[in-house]
């Protein structure tokens, strides 16, 4: 792949005519308008939150009355909530490893080895990533029943490993095509078997893409929820997404409570986002891929 | 030490594991003990009871997985232990699980001795195909007092029966006393009555009927169901959700022409929000009144101002019948120990197990009439007065019939309630065709 | 690269586990869906075959033909609100007016909640006494107040609305990265030949962009036939079914009423209607040098 002109996209400064500037005023109210309007609603998500049900009712959303106090986290933490996580991190980091090693091992061979119908293979696993997912979800149910691991953590993460195993393999694959093969060949000649290859040379130089895979990657498997959904049934196994319905069905149209347990969720995620947002994005954009 | 082995667990193998070695164990314990016994009912309580202490009678349960609370199955197993000597496996796994492996629990060659399960059609479907343990001599040894709404529901096409039922709740239909008083109104007995009760509410301000159908669209069915009960009677309702009646004809129609009269007195909001917010009103003195299950949840503040009333008489020679779902054992024909899960049945048909299983849910009856008066709360015990005094008891309609013919239904009747679009033709024609579908399928 | 001969093994093991996942773990339950839908099943007891039987049914369930419908609106809005609607907001962004960079988070944020947070949350939102009905109390525009989740003629747009809420960010950002990367000497030419900013965008920028908003379309496509999340915990599928689609369909049909050959069935219809974009999309993924 060629890489294209990367020269900062910046309108360069000169005699900047009204009706530009005009439009550009413009579009700051527009746009500041239009991101208040986008925050608002995680805003009063948080706010609700904060507020007790009981006054919720009598002053409605919109207000500050009753006063804010966390607990409905501390209601919802011990409702449920901690186990919900717990159950998803048990989920997601080990079918995030699994996947990340796996991938590379994939994108590997087939980018730098003559594998015969190399293109087919690849062609096979993205396609993998591209079906419905409402497509696998009896044959899992059944499939994990007949194996005895129902309602188990291990059904769930062995259908993630699966079903990502086409697009991060895509990943790896089209970035190591793009290494220097040099580094490959004076391997090769001190006489190093594919193993260490792999190991001692490959993997080091694979982190920004297996960076971004593990923060999309995290991401996607954490906020799954057919899968656990079609595999899991019992609450102490639940994920936080399926966790989630579940305290509505416990909680219903207390609010406040549910608001807590969202945000509680989104955590995770955002603390991703925050933290590290540069690979988030660099693995949304390559491939452009959901 | 407690010999309950207690599992919780959704997978099937961990029964089929179990069950096995048990089987062979208990067929030989039977061999060995009751080979010279006669089969009948009259065996005399110590040899029966020689047999079970080394028989191990298993009982698949269920949970909804309420964090924090124990399944009370365990407690009344380790009650049976201590005082029979007896052993007991309890299995409980969550409900949802329960329910797709049900078939498979009965029709496994090592099935679980004892399961609980809802009374209703689909464990009658089990009666009448044969695959249930026949438990007459339980009922006619030890619950003879039973209500014969009860031992109805409990008796399949040729007289016996299958069931053991162990709690119930009642439906009706729940109002504040002091809003009645402040009002000026009166418990309304006939349809007539109850029309101009809602209308005077309407002119009152107030939202007559409270409801929410939002994720629960089943609230409308209960509508539904107590007017069919009401203008055709139970058998033709049963018949209707067994697909035998079409849901176009004269009796269909007969119940919507009455279910018009009070459309207007529904709650607007009914499709948009979830039942328990549909109650709101109801405790905000905001709406009059509504028809619901016992398991109404009552804040403390108004313990004592909640009450209901019977759902009105429409036909007076229609005899008063009551929709009750109640929970109870069955077992299966192929279980390995028949003497000893029935007589464990016999220990939860007492009134001391049944009080485990309705402890802290103040709705729940049991199923035993001899459960002292002051142990259930005034509501409570007019519920249960309320059911004791009906001709003959229902389940529901999801459980009269099947999950899947409810979904059309609790559709149907949701909408109308919600004033959706739609005539009533359509509304019935799209029922009847989903009805006749699900009975196609179930009958291929 | 050469492969040694002692590395054959080692070759095979990198390469094969992961195949063997894809093709044990996905394109197998594929198939057995595949065959599935020719079933009448109900998991337990033994299954019939009736051939094309489902889906014929299927074409006279008149719940079918409402979720395909449904299917459509959201295809059409969700498709067109999104795709649209994330490429403007990439092409303002990227003339850098002032605070570019709070607005990108602002409309970024969103992803960071799965779809089943943005469900609750707009389920909270457009509640009876929710945010958007204080909203518009608030501004003075009572008598659009309603009951945006229990009115059948309103509610798919009310969950498309979420929908569109999260997705907007994720494309945005994909152009904003398609944007910095079109070739900024051509933009400079056709800037010297005197052409205004819409000639510059239909000319030299949108056909640059072409191949980002070829696969922005792909995914989209593919993403509005199997959504399932944000209905699923907006609406279930109601009131009264009225925003059920394929994939909750599908769900109910298998989970609810166990007729595992009449869901898979529907399980194929969906994978038959993404399949023509799966294929566009996958051709233009793998490049042709690999032989």
């Amino acid at each position: 792949m060629t890489r294209k002109t990367v020269l900062p996209n910046r309108p360069r400064k000169r005699n900047v005519p009204l009706t530009t500037k005009l439009v550009r005023a413009l579009l700051v109210v527009v746009m500041s308008i239009m991101s208040v309007a986008w925050l608002l609603p995680v805003a009063a998500t948080v706010l609700t939150s904060l507020r007790s049900f009981d006054s919720i009712l009598t002053d409605g959303f919109l207000s500050l009355a009753g006063g804010l106090s966390f607990d409905n986290f501390v209601k919802v933490w011990n409702g449920g909530a901690y186990t919900y996580m717990l159950n998803s991190f048990a989920i997601t980091i080990p079918a995030l490893i699994a996947l990340l090693i796996l991938a590379s091992m994939a994108g590997f061979v087939l980018s730098r080895f003559e594998i015969p119908f190399a293109r087919g293979i690849m062609l096979v696993m993205l396609a993998g990533n591209l079906l419905p997912q409402q497509i696998l979800l009896i044959p899992y149910n059944k499939m994990a029943e007949s194996l005895g691991i129902f309602d188990t953590h291990f059904a769930v993460i062995i259908a993630h490993v699966g079903f990502q195993m086409g697009f991060f393999t895509f990943i790896t694959y089209n970035f190591i095509r793009q290494l220097p093969i040099e580094i490959f060949e004076a391997a090769r000649i001190d006489g190093c078997s594919l193993w260490r290859i792999y190991f001692n040379v490959l993997l080091p130089v694979l982190r920004p893409p297996l960076a971004a895979l593990g923060t999309l990657g995290f991401a996607w498997i954490y906020n799954d929820l057919l899968f656990a959904l079609a595999l899991i049934r019992s609450t102490e196994n639940m994920p936080v997404t399926v966790g989630l319905l579940s305290l509505q069905g416990q909680f219903v149209s207390d609010y406040t409570a549910l608001s807590a347990s969202a945000l509680i969720s989104a955590v995770p995620t955002i603390i991703l986002f925050i933290v590290l947002q540069r690979q988030f994005v660099s693995g949304l954009t390559v491939g452009s891929v959901k | 030490m407690s010999k309950v082995r207690y599992k919780e667990k959704g997978s099937e193998i961990s029964v089929r594991n179990v069950a096995a070695p048990l089987a062979v164990l208990s067929s030989i314990a039977l061999l060995a003990g009751c080979a010279t016994a006669p089969a009948t009912v009259a065996t005399s309580p110590a040899t029966v009871a020689a047999d079970c202490a080394t028989t191990t009678v298993s009982i698949q349960t269920w949970n909804v997985g309420e964090s924090g609370t124990e399944d009370p199955m365990i407690s009344v197993a380790e009650e049976y232990m201590a005082s029979t000597g007896n052993d007991v496996e309890v299995n409980s796994v969550n409900v949802e699980v329960f329910r797709s492996q049900l078939p498979t629990y009965i029709s496994s060659n090592t099935p679980p001795d004892g399961l609980k399960w809802l009374a209703g059609s689909t464990s009658r479907g089990f009666a009448e195909e044969g695959s249930l343990l026949d438990v007459s001599d339980v009922w006619a040894n030890n619950m003879s007092d039973y209500p014969a709404g009860l031992k109805a529901l409990s008796t399949d096409s040729t007289g016996k029966q299958y069931f053991i039922p162990t709690n119930y709740y009642w439906w009706g239909v729940f109002y504040r006393p002091s809003l009645f008083e402040e009002k000026g109104y009166s418990v309304p007995e006939t349809w007539e009555e109850f029309t101009s009760l809602a209308k005077k509410m309407e002119s009152d301000k107030l939202t007559p009927i409270a409801i929410g159908t939002s994720g629960a669209e089943w609230v409308a069915t209960a509508w539904f169901d107590y007017l069919n009960l009401r203008i055709n009677g139970a058998q033709f309702h049963r018949e209707l959700l067994q697909g035998k009646h079409s849901f176009t004809g004269p009796e269909v129609r007969a119940v919507f022409d009455k279910f018009a009269e009070i459309q207007p007195y529904f709650d607007p909001n009914s499709a948009g929000q979830e039942w328990q917010a549909g109650l709101q009103p109801l405790y905000n003195k905001a709406a009059g009144m509504t028809l619901m299950g016992g398991f109404l949840p009552i804040p403390e503040e108004m313990a004592d101002d909640i009450d209901f009333f019977a759902f009105p008489t429409i036909d007076p020679s229609i005899p008063r019948v009551e929709e009750a779902p109640t929970d109870g054992f069955f077992a299966s024909a192929n279980t390995d120990a028949p003497e000893c899960t029935k007589e464990f049945f016999a220990y939860l048909s007492t009134a001391d197990a049944q009080l485990k299983f309705i402890e802290g849910r103040g709705s729940q009856i049991a199923a035993n009439p001899s459960v002292p008066d002051d142990y259930y709360s005034d509501l409570t015990r007019k519920g249960r007065d309320h059911l004791a005094g009906a001709a003959d008891i229902t389940q529901f309609y999801d459980r009269d019939s099947s999950q899947e013919f409810a979904t059309p239904a609790n559709a149907a009747n949701a909408k109308f309630i919600a004033k959706g679009k739609g005539s009533l033709e359509e509304i019935l024609a799209e029922w009847q065709a989903a009805a006749e579908r699900v009975i196609a399928e179930q009958t291929k | 690269m050469r492969l040694f001969r002692g590395d054959r093994f080692a070759a095979i093991a990198l390469l094969g586990i992961p195949l063997l996942f894809e093709v044990v773990w996905v394109m197998w339950p594929a198939i057995q869906s595949i065959g599935i839908s020719t079933l009448r099943w109900n998991g337990t007891s033994d299954a019939t075959f009736i051939g094309g039987e489902n889906f014929t049914n299927l074409l006279s369930d008149p719940l079918f033909m409402t979720a395909l419908g449904n299917n459509a609106k959201w295809l059409l809005v969700f498709g067109v609100l999104s795709v649209l609607g994330g490429l403007a907001l990439a092409l303002v962004l990227h003339e850098q007016i002032k605070g570019w960079k709070i607005y990108r988070s602002a409309f970024f944020t969103p992803i960071a909640v799965s779809f089943v947070v943005t469900g609750f949350i707009w389920k909270w939102m457009f509640a009876p006494s929710g945010v958007v009905n204080s909203g518009l109390g608030a501004m003075g525009l009572e008598k659009f107040v309603t009951n945006w989740l229990g009115d059948e003629d309103l509610v798919l747009w009310a969950v498309i609305v979420a929908a569109v809420w999260r997705q907007v960010g994720y494309v945005m950002i994909l152009f904003l990265a398609a944007l910095k990367s079109v070739d900024v000497s051509t933009i400079e030419a056709a800037t010297v030949d005197g052409a205004n900013y819409w000639q510059r965008l239909r000319n030299v920028v949108l056909p640059a962009l072409a191949p980002s908003v070829a696969t922005v379309v792909a995914v989209t496509v593919i993403d509005s036939m199997r959504t399932f999340d944000i209905v699923w915990s907006m609406t279930q599928g109601g009131p009264f079914n009225s925003t059920q689609v394929l994939s909750t369909l599908m769900w109910r049909e298998a989970f609810g009423n166990y007729n595992l050959g009449y869901a898979s069935a529907i399980a194929v219809v969906i994978l038959l209607l993404t399949l023509v974009f799966v294929i566009l999309y996958l051709l233009r993924a793998i490049p042709k040098e690999i032989k």
